[in-house]
């Protein structure tokens, strides 16, 4: 094995191309068997076919519809749509005598994309508070992957008019990344739907090639699965991310200008949603679901000078403070676990069943605490009890 | 710096690039001794951890320098005395009184390749070998060479100065180059994917042994553990030395090569001239071949001398297994070392004498007795390396849970898996080497080695970029 080649035939000129070619041959052959091979392990089928066009001009999922997804990081999951078209097996023009309805207003994470149904924070609230309440509870799941806020903020006639007990709103910072003049057209202008960090926007001014060799690049699962392993690695994960700029900076503090925006901007955005909930006598819940990013930063060893990873969730604890709002940073319940990160799909960036666990701990934890409708459900021990262990 | 990385290729180019950049044999010296101390400070955390080297280093320069001014015998045998011990001294072994070590902590890597060159300088300058006025520069660029500093190969002098310090410029030829790029993907595809892979299957293997309620699932689960390391180890080792290799080739050094198809060997005496050569080749020279004349000037009976290869055989390699480490557990292994190359003499010997040596070399040709022979080889060495790899607590948790009946039928069944397998083996090579094309081995075209090379460095690279966990440190880098 380790014996010099035998000096066979003499090194001719023709080598110096028929070498290189083969090289590159070589290279073609493997990254096409490795993109089968990956697309054999890391299974991908099926799309959201659900999803038309609602009557705020905003994206919705079209009621009474089924979708089946499988996402190369995650099982197979079923997206049931009930009579209004929310991901919730309850039907939603018909309440039940004596229950508790929960509108849960959000984006992918809140409809718990990638996730199947019953592992999802919203059924398993749903079960545990029916336990706790000796009520029926059931959270009409609005969520819409790739919504923006503003989006979402436009929906909320729409939830208030099911009557709920509580409007439960589940941003990330991903949606909190978004323009912030976002903000500013979100209660008149156009609406567009926000892409997922995992959904790249494509570039729109760019030149036929640079894009088709994007496309190409962003379909490929080979490089899905050498980031998925890539990722898995805290340390360079970490790295990488934190070389974004500003999608990173919510994380750096002092914050940049751009970040104090959006948050004037949510502000004013969360004081209008609070207003109208206020108006009708239905409590408001905020809750702040982490990033895989903030997962891995409460690796003390890994912690970077000024970054702070539960710097977004007290800034927008501050804003939830002045409106009345409960408010809840999930980002607490991840400290808890021995590798917060691993809670998240590693690419795709969503929380994955154990991460759904933990959110679901986090805000029954203060559901139970602070929001009327719960307060009589169940004491002081049933709360320590069921934090203690999962729901 | 670690050799299986992509920082060690960006170092090695950057070397390779200012070395070809001026002809002078000078500047040539200054780009390598600029390198080789470049590459020495990625392992030291400040100067006092560096000290106690760089004195081993003056002092072997010294002993060089006196030796070539021509010392006495026993002078030279003094020097070289001053040096084992300071070798051992440094290396804290555990025979030396511990309150005279130094109090802090220091760098010992590449000590022990160091020890060699340093020994063999002095050795062959006190016997007039070296008469060349060895400079200071060429002896630092010669015992520390970057490439073999870790872990070797051990080169000679003369075989270094051959290419290095002559007034020409050694040649790199387009087929060095294609040469060097094989010998680094392939080593790069040993150390980082398949000595990864056995590593993790080892250290699986552990787990599972203590788990395993039945003795046939103990046996499995042993001969996984054993098997697997021997491999990981042939990976790690041989994955190491091709990358230097290479390395070396991109300024004009043409490294020895350490390993040639050591699981082919027949014998164990085969073996040892198979698998790290160079250390071997090293002992036959400055061991085997002294303490073997001066058995024979003690004992000049010629019926004796069969058996005096015998004892120095033992000799040699039970000091080859201390070599490897500071604990019992090697001397252990040095034992099954010399037992193994002793008894196999003994054999060769005792053969040689019952059936006539014609007899007996037609009988070691038969196809059954090399298998046979070759099973048996591979078990021995898998068997001993239990001690090199494995501490007192380990070793006595395998033979716990085996016993004496479980350990016979574990050896038993190591012998019939490896006779079968390794012919298998040797059958398949013969059998894939057998398909020629214009006049050659298809597989050993350059076409096919491209290809081949190309492939495994790819998958290694992405290995490398994308594993969770760094690939696995050479082993014996801590030797």
């Amino acid at each position: 094995m380790s014996r010099p080649p035998p000096a066979a035939a003499q090194f001719r000129r023709r080598d110096l191309v028929i070498i290189p070619l083969l090289i590159l041959a070589t290279l073609v052959v493997l990254a096409a068997a490795g993109e089968i091979c990956s697309r054999l392990i890391f299974v991908e089928s099926g799309a959201e076919t659900c999803t038309m066009r609602g009557p705020a001009g905003v994206t919705v999922m079209r009621p009474n519809c089924t979708s089946y997804r499988k996402a190369a990081e995650g099982p197979p999951t079923v997206n049931a749509y009930n009579d209004c078209g929310y991901r919730t097996p309850q039907p939603c023009h018909t309440r039940p005598p004596d229950g508790i309805r929960v509108a849960l207003m959000g984006t992918s994470t809140a409809q718990g994309m990638k996730v199947p149904y019953p592992e999802t924070f919203a059924a398993r609230l749903t079960q545990t508070l029916t336990k706790a309440c000796g009520r029926p509870v059931e959270f009409q799941n609005m969520g819409v992957p790739g919504a923006s806020l503003a989006a979402v903020y436009r929906r909320t006639g729409e939830a208030l008019a099911m009557q709920p007990d509580l409007l439960m709103l589940v941003i990330t910072p991903v949606e909190m990344r978004n323009p912030e003049e976002e903000f500013r057209r979100s209660r008149t202008g156009p609406v567009r739907a926000a892409g997922h960090p995992t959904a790249t926007p494509k570039p729109v001014a760019a030149e036929p090639w640079v894009s088709r060799i994007s496309d190409l690049a962003y379909q490929s699962r080979l490089l899905v699965v050498a980031q998925h392993f890539l990722f898995q690695d805290r340390a360079t994960y970490i790295r990488l991310y934190m070389m974004h700029g500003d999608e990173a900076d919510y994380l750096r503090l002092p914050y940049t200008h751009a970040w104090q925006q959006r948050l004037h901007e949510f502000d004013a955005l969360l004081g209008d949603m609070a207003a109208r909930t206020k108006a009708a006598g239905v409590p408001m819940m905020l809750v702040l679901v982490p990033a895989r990013i903030q997962a891995a930063l409460l690796d003390p060893s890994l912690r970077q000078p000024d970054v702070d990873p539960f710097a977004l969730g007290r800034a927008l604890a501050a804003i939830a403070r002045r409106h009345g709002v409960i408010f809840q940073d999930a980002l607490g319940a991840f400290t808890q676990v021995a590798r917060p990160d691993d809670m998240f799909y590693a690419v795709d960036g969503h929380l994955a069943g154990d991460g759904h666990r933990l959110v679901a701990r986090a805000i029954l934890h203060r559901l139970l605490q602070s929001a009327a409708p719960f307060s009589h459900c169940a004491g002081a021990r049933y709360v320590s009890r069921q934090t203690a262990a999962s729901p | 710096m670690t050799i299986a990385s992509l920082e060690f290729l960006g170092f090695t180019a950057a070397v390779a690039i200012l070395y070809w950049l001026f002809r002078p044999l000078w500047w040539r010296q200054a780009v390598l001794l600029a390198a080789n101390a470049g590459f020495l400070a990625t392992f030291v955390t400040g100067i006092t951890s560096i000290l106690p080297l760089l004195g081993f280093l003056a002092a072997g320069y010294a002993g060089l320098r006196a030796c070539q001014r021509g010392l006495s015998r026993a002078a030279a045998a003094f020097v070289l005395v001053v040096v084992t011990v300071s070798f051992f001294w440094l290396k804290r072994y555990s025979f030396l009184p511990q309150s005279s070590f130094l109090p802090f902590s220091y760098s010992v890597i590449g000590l022990s390749y160091i020890f060699f060159r340093v020994m063999h300088v002095i050795i062959d300058a006190s016997g007039g070998d070296l008469p060349e006025r060895i400079s200071p520069v060429a002896y630092l660029n010669y015992v520390l060479n970057f490439t073999s500093l870790v872990s070797g190969p051990i080169q000679r002098y003369p075989h270094y100065a051959e290419t290095q310090l002559t007034a020409e410029r050694p040649v790199l030829t387009w087929p060095m180059i294609g040469r060097a790029s094989e010998r680094i993907a392939l080593g790069f595809f040993k150390v980082v994917v398949l000595s990864a892979i056995l590593h993790a299957v080892h250290t699986r293997a552990l787990a599972d042994f203590a788990a395993a309620p039945a003795m046939s699932g103990r046996i499995a689960a042993v001969l996984t553990i054993t098997v697997g390391y021997t491999f990981y180890l042939y990976c790690n080792f041989s994955g190491y030395t091709d990358i230097v290799i290479g390395a070396a080739i991109f300024y004009g050094l043409e490294l020895p090569e350490n390993f040639n198809h050591p699981f082919s060997s027949i014998n164990f005496i085969e073996f040892w001239s198979r698998w790290h050569i160079t250390l071997s080749d090293w002992l036959r020279t400055y061991v085997y071949n002294p303490l073997t004349m001066a058995l024979m000037r003690r004992f000049p009976a010629p019926e004796a001398t069969p058996f005096l290869g015998v004892i120095a055989f033992f000799v040699t390699f039970f000091l080859i297994g201390l070599w490897h480490g500071q604990t019992s557990e090697f001397a252990v292994f040095g034992v099954v070392l010399g037992l193994g190359v002793s008894v196999n003499k003994l054999f060769q010997v005792g053969m040689g004498m019952w059936l006539g040596r014609r007899r007996y070399r037609d009988v070691s040709g038969r196809r059954l007795y090399r298998a046979v022979a070759r099973g048996l080889t591979f078990a021995w060495f898998v068997s001993g390396l239990v001690f090199f790899w494995g501490n007192w607590a380990v070793i006595g948790q395998l033979a716990h849970g085996l016993g004496l009946a479980g350990g016979l039928a574990a050896f038993g069944s190591l012998v019939v898996i490896a006779i079968a397998v390794l012919e298998a083996g040797v059958s398949l090579r013969d059998a894939c080497l057998s398909i020629r094309a214009f006049g050659s081995p298809v597989l050993r075209s350059r076409y096919s080695r491209t290809v081949l090379c190309t492939a495994a460095g790819a998958i290694a690279v992405a290995a490398l970029l994308v594993m969770a966990s760094p690939a696995p440190d050479i082993v014996y880098k801590g030797f």
